[in-house]
């Protein structure tokens, strides 16, 4: 009975992916075959594929352009999207994509440094300093994971270096804006091709990547019965998770170095393919590589329509960021496709030797942090105290200073009650998608006819936060909540939000480097009025955690034991989301979507030992306060007189302890 | 002081110098011409420049755009703001730089400097004009960022106005961002025969090397030999900026090379 009736449900889900990927198959295919006759008739067609005429440009175009451009397309797509799936099974978590191993990351890091230091390395090939970027990446995330390659400790360490190089790119971008225009243009995944090099280049190094993953699909499938059980089936997870890795590592780095960085491909296509059913282990890695080069064809192929003969360019890497958050959504309704592993918050606490004088000296640091912050600061003759002698300074730093502490303390709460909400380490505060829709608002305001003033910035924040806010809290309500839901449309918004300051960043408009530094994190723009509103709001948000202690103590252990303890999941989950995204939100409005301290601090409090959950609150409040207050102090001083986004520095401070933490972790 | 670059060698260009400005390397490195007095100090990148630093030099007066106006109400407590913007200018970029170089002018007490210098302008270009050999094909003036990869200039870049003056026709005709430019494939250059290449050095860090390959081979204006090299030009700037490509373009373009 209920075999028959799986096998029902498993036929009509192969159905609707079988429609779906047909679909984007016709569609990508429909669009080239218009685009080829837009550009030559069909008489030409074999003559310009095989040997163009040199004096016809139509031809020229067709050989040298879009033909290759085709090719590339496909290729990389399907590189990524089976990149992806290999992820995503040898991680175990529907989350981990090219990106969150920091492959992408640490090309883009690479790439940008040596434009801007060795100029003289590019002739070489983009190529090569992407593939070596991307490889010490991923080489940095195995070493940081250690010898266990645990999902979650991969996960994690890809989490790091992903923090660490994104600081490092941001902190570059910003200074060297207007030097960056190709790396940007890279960056944002422009397919647009003059020879075959490219398409040379991936041909025979994704094939052979095809080939090496289908043959450890086997053992590889067999991950999903956790690593006890594919040990006592004989297989060695540690080596078939290290093997599947390295494959998605080779694969990403070789079409990130080729294309640039493609958002979302590596998430959407495995998601595709587990709707559409492929349920066997080469099946699943086969369909997540056709759904690949599908979805990115059709974008690709959707952009160049779009465009016509105009020159309007979208980069293909956003296209299929909003293409693939569009799809993540629908796929986030049917949320029964997906399945996400809950991982234990409430072991591996070391306890402290005494939580009460490590709680102590948690509030001290933070103490020193504030008035370090206040008075002590660099000016034309070296360091300068600014108290007393020079209250100006005092005025101008007090209100960055507060902002700072309050949004650290704000992201630290946000980031403990997320990820005990939505079980995934991975979950900071930004995928709530609040911290998302107020950047949007903040964004879209910087390019009102307005000009965008401090508080009509605000205000769009404000209201993109609030629409926000109250769409979560309504299919929350509708939908039974349901974390994986609300997780799968946060990631998109995320996505979404990317794409659009990728976009403007490609754009050319020198607005965009305002949208970046916000982005960045910075306390900059924050006046005294605003600074006591802030203060005020974390008071307030702050005040009302500790009503929810029991909820985030029992909801971790599972809904059902939580409900036969009588907390009522409905209104628990809708109040700690409700609570967290207000959190998450306000924070957002003040300093921009920064992230890292979010998702650092609840780690760090776990790690130093506290264990019940009261105590971890507080130490998670304390430390982001610290952290992005110490962040902000830093980074107005280290390289005065320029600026540098105290989000970008958390990253730094943060980043690195975060390594200490793993490679002492037992 | 000026928080914008193209305030910034308008200012030197009209004789009153700012003594602190936005980004000091970049602009050595990407406006290059007029040069920057010794004495001006750096205030660090444009859209965060340092607050403490700019109260303590103490100007007289804060010189920005409407892009950075969300700047205003940090910096207004320290000296008057006169926020000044040339894009996007629907009615000519460089028609709009003039105007505001007048106002810029007018707020400092330099008016008349600032009309002679627009005066020597014009008659600068009209001779530029006059020196150009018979009329010539139409321009694309781009920056080339790397092999695949171009910024164009449109309709209502800063550079238009130069073009206007000199007789030249515009081959880039499609849209643009409200600065006036757009990234683009390089293979949307093959679309005008008859077109010349003008294009400029990234300057600094950006500089690339020029593309080349069958495809880049066989564009028509490679074929015909019509290609311009110029150094670094700020795209966003003002006047001087604009007169710097003026004078650049002109001196390629009145070798008759490219007829």
């Amino acid at each position: 009975m209920t075999n028959v009736a799986q096998s029902q449900h498993a036929t009509r889900r192969s159905a609707f992916g079988g429609v779906l990927l047909g679909a984007l198959l016709v569609a990508a295919a429909g669009l080239a075959l218009v685009g080829l006759s837009e550009r030559l008739p069909p008489a030409l067609w074999l003559r310009a594929f095989w040997n163009p005429d040199a004096a016809d440009m139509r031809q020229m175009l067709v050989h040298y352009s879009f033909l290759p451009r085709l090719v590339v397309s496909l290729l990389a797509g399907a590189a990524l999207g089976l990149a992806g799936a290999l992820f995503q099974q040898a991680l175990q978590n529907p989350l981990a994509e090219p990106t969150t191993l920091g492959v992408s990351a640490s090309a883009y890091l690479a790439v940008l440094t040596a434009s801007l230091f060795i100029p003289a390395a590019l002739p070489l090939g983009r190529e090569i300093v992407a593939l070596a970027g991307a490889f010490v990446g991923a080489l940095l995330v195995f070493g940081l994971a250690n010898d266990r390659l645990s999902p979650l400790s991969v996960v994690l360490a890809g989490l790091v270096v992903n923090v660490v190089c994104g600081s490092f790119s941001a902190i570059l971008a910003i200074f060297n804006f207007d030097y960056l225009t190709s790396v940007f243009i890279w960056g944002s995944g422009s397919l647009a091709q003059n020879d075959w090099s490219a398409a040379i280049y991936l041909l025979p190094r994704v094939a052979i990547a095809i080939l090496a993953s289908l043959l450890i699909s086997r053992p590889l499938a067999l991950l999903d019965l956790g690593d006890a059980g594919a040990g006592s089936l004989g297989t060695s997870s540690r080596r078939t998770r290290l093997l599947a890795l390295l494959i998605a590592v080779g694969l990403s780095a070789v079409a990130v170095s080729a294309v640039g960085t493609i958002g979302f491909v590596g998430l959407a296509a495995p998601l595709t393919a587990r709707v559409a059913g492929g349920r066997s282990p080469k099946g699943k890695l086969l369909w997540s590589l056709l759904s690949g080069a599908a979805l990115l064809c059709l974008a690709d192929q959707a952009v160049q329509w779009l465009a016509g003969s105009r020159g309007e360019r979208l980069p293909t890497g956003i296209a299929t960021a909003l293409l693939g958050a569009v799809l993540l959504l629908e796929l986030a309704r049917r949320r029964k496709a997906l399945d996400i592993r809950q991982v234990d918050f409430t072991g591996n606490a070391r306890r402290p030797a005494s939580p009460a004088h490590l709680m102590v000296t948690l509030i001290a640091l933070a103490v020193v942090a504030v008035a370090v912050a206040l008075v002590l600061g660099r000016g034309e003759g070296g360091w300068i105290w600014g108290l007393g002698s020079d209250p100006f300074s005092l005025r101008l730093r007090m209100p960055r200073v507060a902002a700072a502490f309050c949004a650290g303390a704000m992201l630290g709460a946000a980031g403990l009650i997320t990820q005990r909400l939505m079980g995934n380490p991975l979950a900071g505060p930004e995928v709530l998608g609040v911290s998302s829709a107020a950047a949007l608002g903040a964004i879209i305001a910087a390019y009102l006819p307005a000009g965008g003033s401090r508080n009509i910035q605000l205000l769009c924040a404000g209201i993109g936060a609030g629409l926000a806010l109250i769409a979560m809290l309504a299919s929350a309500r509708k939908h039974a909540f349901a974390p994986e839901r609300l997780l799968l449309t946060g990631v998109a918004l995320g996505a979404l939000l990317s794409a659009i300051v990728a976009l403007l960043v490609v754009s050319g408009d020198p607005r965009a480097v305002s949208a970046l530094s916000w982005m960045a994190g910075s306390t900059y723009r924050i006046g005294a009025g605003e600074a006591k509103r802030a203060f005020v709001v974390a008071l307030v948000l702050l005040t009302l955690s500790p009503l929810v202690l029991r909820w985030l103590e029992l909801l971790p252990l599972g809904g059902s034991t939580a409900k036969s303890l009588g907390v009522s999941l409905a209104v628990s989950r809708v109040s700690l989301l409700a609570l967290a995204a207000s959190l998450a939100a306000a924070a957002t409005i003040l300093v921009g979507p920064l992230s890292f301290v979010g998702v650092m601090a609840p780690h760090l409090a776990r790690a130093m030992g506290f264990g019940r959950v009261s105590s971890q609150l507080l130490a998670a409040v304390l430390l982001g306060a610290t952290i992005l207050t110490m962040a902000d102090w830093l980074g107005r001083n280290l390289l005065f007189p320029w600026e540098i986004p105290a989000g970008i520095l958390a990253g730094f401070v943060a980043g690195p302890y975060l390594i200490w933490l793993l490679r002492r972790a037992p | 002081m000026a928080l914008d670059w193209g305030w910034a060698e308008t200012l030197i260009a009209i004789g009153h110098p700012p003594i602190a400005i936005v980004e000091r390397s970049g602009y050595q490195n990407l406006v290059v011409a007029p040069p920057l007095p010794d004495s001006t100090l750096d205030l660090g990148v444009h859209t965060e420049p340092s607050l403490e630093r700019l109260h303590r030099i103490k100007p007289d007066l804060i010189v920005s755009t409407p892009a950075l106006e969300s700047l205003r109400h940090l910096v207004e407590p320290i000296a008057p703001v006169l926020s000044l913007g040339i894009f996007p200018a629907p009615s000519g970029a460089l028609q709009r730089a003039r105007e505001q170089t007048l106002a810029l002018a007018g707020a400092i007490g330099i008016e008349d400097a600032a009309r002679s210098y627009l005066d020597r302008t014009e008659i600068e270009l009209a001779r530029l004009r006059a020196d150009l050999c018979r009329k010539p094909a139409p321009v694309f003036v781009v920056r080339i960022v790397d092999a695949r990869h171009a910024v164009v200039f449109g309709r209502n870049s800063l550079f238009q106005g130069i073009l206007d003056a000199l007789g030249l026709e515009n081959a880039w005709q499609a849209s643009t961002n409200a600065y006036g430019t757009q990234s683009i494939g390089l293979e949307k250059l093959a679309s005008s025969p008859h077109a010349m290449l003008v294009s400029i050095s990234s300057g600094g860090a950006g500089a690339v090397s020029p593309p080349d390959g069958p495809f880049w081979r066989s564009l028509p204006f490679v074929q015909n030999n019509r290609v311009a090299a110029l150094p670094a030009i700020w795209g966003f700037g003002a006047v001087p900026s604009a007169m710097r490509f003026a004078r650049l373009l002109a001196a390629q373009l009145s070798r008759c090379r490219y007829d």
